[in-house]
């Protein structure tokens, strides 16, 4: 007996249900395992030491095909991975490291199982299972298979720690970024290089950039700009790809909205147009969650891109049907949002330096702004943060702030003690 | 052999709140084993270092109602209470990303199923934002507030961290304060275990490594029923430890606690049984090693309650360096399956030898281990011929236990030792 009994009459009725809806299937398993080939062959390849490790994500047709399952309706994303072991210790693979909440290959068949009839939901088992990348290595072994993970949207990102059987312990960590087949996220659509003109490129360091900041509107408009939206609190010194690899460590996903009329004349604009790539971010629900616009700014720091950012924090509705009915609601503290980047991108360990820039704008919550769609916000004090990327990790004691202004607290009647 | 008596440090240890309840108790309320509700600030705990002083307290759903008028822990938001002292001469900032990555914002909380339009009166309550703590402490300056976090019903485990600046060496600091808190509202099932009289005095043995290997060998393969006559699942876990050690080790590894058999938790199983939600804490069914149902049992939820892990203890009679030694059974859920004998149960993984090195992994990660190794016991079971647990499910394993000595303090993974007592097939160590 295992887990807690439910009283008779309930569990009956559970069971009958549970009949009615698992009426058996008695389909074979039916899958084309050469479909790995083409995922094998765009494998993206990283060495650590003496150990290798090829690693490429099948996009939901693919996948659906080398399994014989919709492996991505369950939100599984399996990652194909090679690791060759060219060091004379044993090793060992920790699949919690790749993704904490991992699928075993026997659960993935579980769920499936109803698909299939007893022999094929047994041949699918066997599959996944003779398939699933083992966690040992003997010295100069190559293993491979599948780690099945939960799906994200977009570009994959993730780690792997691999460790040697060796007193103290001592592991090499790969981090992997792999395009998905089947998703276009809206940054690839953009033409970076052409946005501005040379000339049009103010060149400036990082002591400059803190006057140079004064030119960033505090605030996006609408389409026309006759009407003020929401605060830029943000901004980011980095390389487009150092910063898109710090958002994906802090598990933000990539977006594709098409950027069709209605979303050009509903969207925020800033240095005249919409943003050029949106990122989102979900607690679990549809609802919850937040978004965060960017622009590539004219200017260079250093010979290194700026971005100019807005936080926006959904809240209020519980469910989807709540946001299409009553509209969405953003939260109006548009401070809070910008401390939460701010520590949302050092404990990804992707922060190196922040500073806080006195060029935004103050507007009491005694007295909310609205933006152009009548929603109100207000920031207690006037502070933009300004964060240096960092390609490689850094840890969380070893960031550090720039001195150029100090946060000072609201000074205005009705702050807080 | 020292005379050893695990009960009373446990007493000491972990649940004093609960034994002096016990005996306070008497002739009150029936409800023996729950912490005292009412008042969050009677439960507050208070850590200092580095002239920063932080206290933390976790109103229970009830007392949440009453402060913010709401039922929070409905909506899975539960509030924390938090005190920051700042005894420097610079201003030091509170990061509420270290305690709750996914903490909700003062106006969200706020808001959440209001059904309001979004204006500016509707949106900007000044009440939640006067209840929230403000995240910079100024130089001599004691701060207080909520923070509003994902609920955790059991014990709430969390960070506080604050971030600041030592004026003298020009470098920044950072400071981690580790706070379990219990939370009043449920039945925990340890609560009532009477670790004192779980073995007589002369039964306790105190063995040294090799005779502890043969000790653990000869524990039974498996779980059974009540009667003893049928087996279940493997043993597959020996843990040594305080039960202080354990209880911080799981909890800071996720792991969560678990209700005692009661006709409301019953009630709450049925509910989430059909809504699918979460019961995180639901109490979990007896099997029997030494004669008696687990002592503890932990949980790990996933998305629903049909995707768990589950983990049983009993504590053995023999004791290593001092520590108690326990023995374990884990297994994965992965869904539900209707059968003849319960009507309900549980599908298990039957590779429970992945589930066991997932737990490996999982407290390695969260720091909890000290050690690790393994012994045999169980024996091996092929996967062409599983055998099959108390419901029938199907079962496969290399026949070894995995020894993890857990830690209260957290480990590094750096620090963590391969315990060399008998090398599994695929052993961490090359060449023997």
């Amino acid at each position: 007996m295992k887990h807690t009994d439910l009283p008779t009459p309930i569990s009956a009725l559970a069971a009958a249900l549970a009949l009615m809806l698992s009426a058996c299937s008695v389909a074979p398993l039916r899958n084309e395992p050469g479909a790995v080939e083409a995922v094998m062959e765009r494998a993206a390849e990283q060495r650590q030491g003496p150990l290798r490790v090829r690693a490429s994500v099948p996009g939901e047709e693919e996948a659906e095909r080398i399994f014989g399952i919709p492996i991505y309706d369950r939100d599984i994303q399996p990652i194909w991975l090679e690791v060759t072991n060219d060091s004379d210790l044993r090793a060992r693979v920790i699949l919690a490291s790749i993704d904490a909440e991992y699928f075993p290959p026997l659960e993935v068949a579980y769920m499936h199982r109803k698909r299939f009839s007893k022999e094929g939901w047994m041949d699918l088992e066997r599959y996944l299972y003779r398939n699933a990348l083992p966690r040992r290595l003997e010295p100069g072994q190559t293993v491979s298979g599948f780690v099945f993970t939960n799906a994200s949207q977009g570009t994959k990102t993730f780690n792997m720690d691999i460790y040697y059987a060796r007193q103290p312990p001592e592991y090499e960590q790969f981090t992997f970024f792999i395009e998905v087949p089947g998703f276009q996220p809206d940054h690839a659509e953009v033409d970076f290089q052409s946005l501005y003109e040379e000339s049009a490129i103010t060149h400036t360091d990082n002591d400059g950039l803190r006057e140079v900041l004064e030119q960033v509107p505090c605030c996006t408009t609408n389409r026309d700009a006759t009407a003020q939206g929401r605060p830029v609190q943000l901004f980011f010194v980095g390389s487009g790809r150092e910063l898109l690899r710090a958002l994906l460590r802090a598990r933000w996903d990539e977006t594709s909205y098409e950027r069709d009329e209605q979303y050009l004349a509903g969207a925020d604009y800033l240095f005249g147009r919409p943003p050029d790539t949106v990122f989102r971010k979900r607690r679990g629900k549809t609802t919850e969650r937040s978004e965060m616009r960017l622009w590539l700014a004219p200017i260079l720091v250093d010979g290194q891109e700026l971005w100019v950012a807005q936080f926006r924090h959904f809240i209020g509705r519980r469910y989807a049907i709540g946001e299409m009915l009553l509209g969405a609601q953003l939260d109006p503290d548009a401070n809070d949002g910008r401390n939460y980047v701010l520590q949302d991108i050092w404990y990804s360990q992707s922060l190196q330096h922040w500073a806080w820039s006195a060029t935004g704008k103050r507007v009491s919550k005694d007295s909310p702004e609205l933006d152009f769609n009548g929603y109100p916000w207000f920031a207690r004090d006037s502070y933009r943060a300004v964060i240096w990327i960092s390609g490689k990790p850094v840890a969380l004691t070893d960031a550090t702030s720039m001195d150029w202004s100090r946060l000072e607290k609201e000074t205005t009647s009705g702050s807080r003690p | 052999m020292k005379r050893y008596n695990p009960g009373l440090r446990w007493a000491r240890g972990l649940a004093p709140w609960a034994f002096a309840l016990l005996i306070t108790a008497c002739g009150s309320a029936p409800v023996f084993n729950q912490i005292p509700e009412g008042d969050y600030r009677e439960r507050i705990q208070t850590q200092e270092s580095d002239r920063i002083r932080v206290s933390a307290a976790v109103p229970s759903a009830k007392e949440s109602e009453a402060l913010f008028g709401r039922r929070l822990y409905r909506e899975g938001i539960q509030p924390v209470w938090l005190e920051i002292e700042n005894r420097r001469e610079t201003s030091v900032t509170f990061l509420p990303v270290g305690l709750d990555p996914e903490y909700y914002s003062p106006l969200e909380v706020a808001s959440l199923g209001s059904g309001k339009p979004p204006s500016a009166e509707n949106l900007v309550d000044r009440f939640f934002i006067d209840k929230s703590i403000d995240l910079m402490i100024d130089p001599g300056e004691a701060l207080s507030g909520f923070v509003f976090t994902k609920l955790d019903e059991g014990t709430k485990a969390f960070n506080v961290d604050i971030s600041g600046r030592d004026a003298e060496a020009d470098r920044p600091t950072f400071n981690t304060f580790t706070f379990f808190i219990p939370v009043p509202g449920l039945n925990i099932d340890h609560y009532t275990v009477d670790w004192r009289n779980l073995y007589a005095e002369d039964e306790w043995v105190e063995p040294d490594k090799d005779r502890l290997i043969e000790e653990i060998e000869k524990y039974v393969c498996c779980v059974t029923d009540k009667s003893g006559k049928n087996t279940g699942d493997p043993l597959n876990l020996i843990l040594i430890g305080m039960p202080r050690d354990i209880y911080t080790a799981f909890i800071r590894a996720g792991w969560d606690e678990t209700e005692a058999i009661t006709k409301g938790t019953m009630w709450k199983t049925v509910r989430s049984f059909f809504s699918g939600g979460e019961y995180r804490y639901s109490p979990i069914s007896s099997l029997y090693v030494f004669g008696r149902p687990q002592d503890v049992a932990f949980q790990k939820a996933r998305e629903n309650i049909h995707e768990r892990n589950h983990l049983r203890l009993w504590m053995s009679r023999a004791t290593y360096q001092g520590l108690p030694v326990w023995i374990g059974q884990i297994s994965r859920d992965i869904g539900v399956r209707f059968t003849a004998k319960t009507i309900t149960t549980h599908k298990i993984d039957p590779d429970v030898d992945e589930t066991r090195e997932y737990l490996l992994e999982n407290l390695a990660y969260a720091q909890s281990l000290k050690a690790f190794g393994y012994v045999g016991g169980v024996g091996e079971v092929s996967p062409d011929n599983p055998r099959g647990n108390l419901t029938g499910d199907p079962w496969f394993t290399d026949g070894y236990r995995l020894v993890l000595w857990v830690s209260s303090k957290p480990v590094p993974i750096s620090e963590l030792q391969f315990m060399h007592w008998r090398l599994p097939p695929f052993s961490e160590e090359p060449g023997q």
